[in-house]
């Protein structure tokens, strides 16, 4: 029985697995040992949410009527939509938030290498950051800032 | 004199800190309780400072060598000079014609100037560009300070939407070229344009010296034959022609165009197509050229569709606006035609083409600019072709210009355009592309009707009343007097254009060996 199974392997190791090796440079490929833990790692994430959802699907027990599926307004009926138009505030924040943090990202691989840059390795991100200041007076004295 | 390197940038460091202390002197007048309206003292400031950099442009001009400066990122050579100085004339037109458009429209924000500059800042440094991410970030650079002139009228949903759909597109083609430059490093391993065309510029189809080395197979068919590189630099190429406006990337023109303020318009119009091409012509003569041959059949069809469009498209306009819209997106396809032929003369006639390109669109648009009309101007800003009905009888010189500049576009002698035309037909059959030839040259002759349109309507329509048109000042006039005589001077003694873009080509082409 083992016998078998060991022909079987030889087998298979010599003629096919020879070639693909050859040709596809297995063995010794850095894509291969790079990447290949990515794609088993996104093949799990993909089988991980189809499970989830199918299984909730499957699962669950549904009987829809009109008034499980409205919505909720602690007593009485709803009298106008819930959704209002969005403020613009809130992005103006966000990209604000953005670019100061794109900010700070590049300041902190700065401090590590700072003792081995030159004159002009400090000098350039002053500038940068003094660039980045006008800025923000400009966001200040426009009023960009106010929550009002 | 030379204290470092890096001094030859000096033109765009001078503009950088004159938009950041013009950002600072803008906030702190306007933004007080007197509201003060600085943006005409804010236009006339940006028209000192472009002089301040044409002429520290001029004082820096290389004639016939070229600098790698900030680890090879940045190339100083004659080509980017000029074109930089050219651009920032053309600009300087633009500022004072804008002027009062801007003032009749009430967009009063200062930004509007210090965005220009913005945008300029980025164009420059597309022209001198030798990395593909400094290529990547200029462009972005002007395209962001485009999308928000685009927008800047806030009180008109056609300004708002056009800023909308020309942003979603702009990033999407801007994501296309991250792409495409992403597999490019990923094959070779280096972004910089020298370095690339060390690698690729000459691409043997057959190694022989590897060809004992057998483990190699793979690697040689996929990576350097062609395979992956060609796939790349197609994302890289469509990435660009969106930015171009050509056919069938140029949908989002002609409501861009028609929905921005038309002061932007006019910047969109004129002033980025030169730098965008330069920076084709950078990736695809000097680093990439060998790949050329394998390129080349599809772009001419590309050409093709884009002047088929251009002109048939722009056959049942109503609206002056998208007429020139149009125009201009046939124009592009005209010079593909000569980018893609690859020889020497086709690349002198591709600068020849943008060049004139540029002088005949700012001379059109400062005439669209110039009329007003005397009733219901603020709220009708885009004029329909029936707006200029008997403007020979108002205004007979400026119908007489204007007649002209728009014969020069369609290409009829004896103006300038025509020996551009001919000069675009000609090296196209010197490479034998003789169908597309016929075809352009049939296609030239159908975009001809709705510019002599524009000339009839002038001229010889019978209605009983046109309308009333404001009066216009001389000094904004001795512009569109002076572009007038340029292009019928041109005519008779082209030998100006055909230097410039003869040196620029001969230059580009001998560092390339």
């Amino acid at each position: 029985m083992t016998s078998s199974i060991l022909l079987l392997k030889n087998y298979f190791h010599s003629n096919d697995l020879l070639f693909f090796n050859e040709y596809f440079h297995l063995n010794n490929s850095l894509f291969y040992s790079e990447y290949s833990v990515i794609l088993i790692f996104l093949f799990v994430a993909v089988l991980l949410s189809v499970v989830i959802v199918a299984l909730s699907y499957i699962l669950a027990v549904q009987n829809p009527e009109t008034e499980k599926l409205s919505t909720y307004e602690c007593g009485f009926e709803p009298y106008e939509d819930a959704r209002h138009t969005f403020d613009v505030k809130f992005y103006l924040v966000a990209i604000l938030f953005i670019v100061f943090d794109i900010e700070t990202m590049f300041l902190i691989p700065w401090t590590n290498v700072l003792g081995q840059l030159d004159i002009v390795g400090f000098w350039s991100m002053i500038d940068f950051m003094f660039e980045l200041g006008i800025g923000y007076i400009y966001i200040y004295c426009v009023g960009a800032l106010d929550i009002n | 004199m030379l204290i470092f390197k890096e001094i030859q940038l000096l033109p765009e460091i001078f503009l950088g800190i004159s938009i950041i202390y013009l950002i600072i002197h803008g906030t702190f007048i306007s933004v007080n309780n007197k509201y003060l309206l600085i943006q005409n003292s804010v236009l006339y400031l940006s028209v000192l400072i472009i002089s301040l950099f044409c002429f520290l442009l001029i004082n820096n001009t290389i004639e016939c060598n070229d600098f790698q400066i900030f680890n090879n990122t940045i190339i100083i050579d004659y080509l980017g000079s000029f074109s930089k100085i050219l651009i920032a004339i053309v600009s300087i037109f633009c500022f004072l014609m804008i002027q009062r458009y801007l003032t009749v429209q009430k967009i009063n924000y200062f930004e509007y100037s210090v965005l220009i500059l913005f945008a300029l800042l980025g164009i420059f440094f597309i022209c001198s560009s030798n990395d593909l991410i400094t290529a990547y970030l200029a462009i972005e650079l002007q395209s962001l300070s485009f999308y928000i002139m685009a927008a800047l009228k806030k009180d008109s949903a056609f300004s708002v939407d056009a800023g909308l759909k020309y942003f979603i597109l702009g990033a999407f083609s801007s994501s296309l070229f991250l792409f495409g430059s992403s597999i490019l490093y990923g094959v070779s391993g280096t972004t910089n344009f020298e370095d690339l065309k060390n690698l690729f510029f000459w691409v043997y189809s057959s190694y022989d010296c590897t060809q004992d080395a057998s483990d190699y197979t793979f690697v040689k068919d996929v990576f350097i034959n062609g395979g992956l590189i060609q796939f790349a630099l197609s994302f890289i190429f469509v990435s660009l022609l969106f930015k171009l406006a050509i056919a069938p990337f140029h949908l989002w023109s002609i409501d861009v165009y028609e929905g921005s303020p038309s002061s932007s318009t006019f910047f969109f119009a004129v002033v980025p197509k030169l730098a965008i091409f330069i920076l084709l012509v950078r990736i695809f003569y000097s680093s990439f050229f060998e790949y050329t041959a394998k390129w080349r059949y599809y772009i001419v069809i590309l050409a093709v569709l884009t002047i088929v469009v251009g002109s048939f498209a722009g056959l049942e306009q109503k609206k002056l606006k998208s007429l020139l819209a149009y125009s201009s997106i046939s124009h592009m396809g005209y010079t593909l035609i000569a980018f893609s032929t690859g020889t020497f003369e086709g690349l002198q006639m591709l600068f020849c083409y943008l060049f004139l390109y540029m002088i005949a669109g700012l001379c059109i648009w400062s005439i669209f600019l110039m009329l007003q009309l005397k009733y219901k101007y603020v709220k009708k800003q885009n004029k329909d072709l029936a707006d200029l009905s008997s403007l020979s009888k108002s205004n007979n010189i400026l119908a007489l210009f204007f007649s002209t500049v728009l014969l020069s576009i369609a290409g009829l002698p004896p103006m300038v355009g025509f020996l551009v035309k001919i000069g675009i037909f000609l090296v196209s059959i010197e490479v034998s592309m003789y169908f597309v030839s016929i075809v352009s040259i049939l296609c030239s002759v159908i975009s001809t009707f709705y510019y002599i349109r524009i000339v009839k309507i002038m001229f010889f329509e019978n209605s009983t009343a046109g309308k009333l048109y404001q009066p216009i000042k001389s000094h904004i006039s001795i512009v569109i007097v002076c572009l007038f005589y340029f292009l019928l001077f041109l005519f008779i003694n082209p030998t100006l254009i055909y230097l410039f873009s003869y040196k620029i080509t001969l230059l580009l082409t001998m560092t390339m060996m």
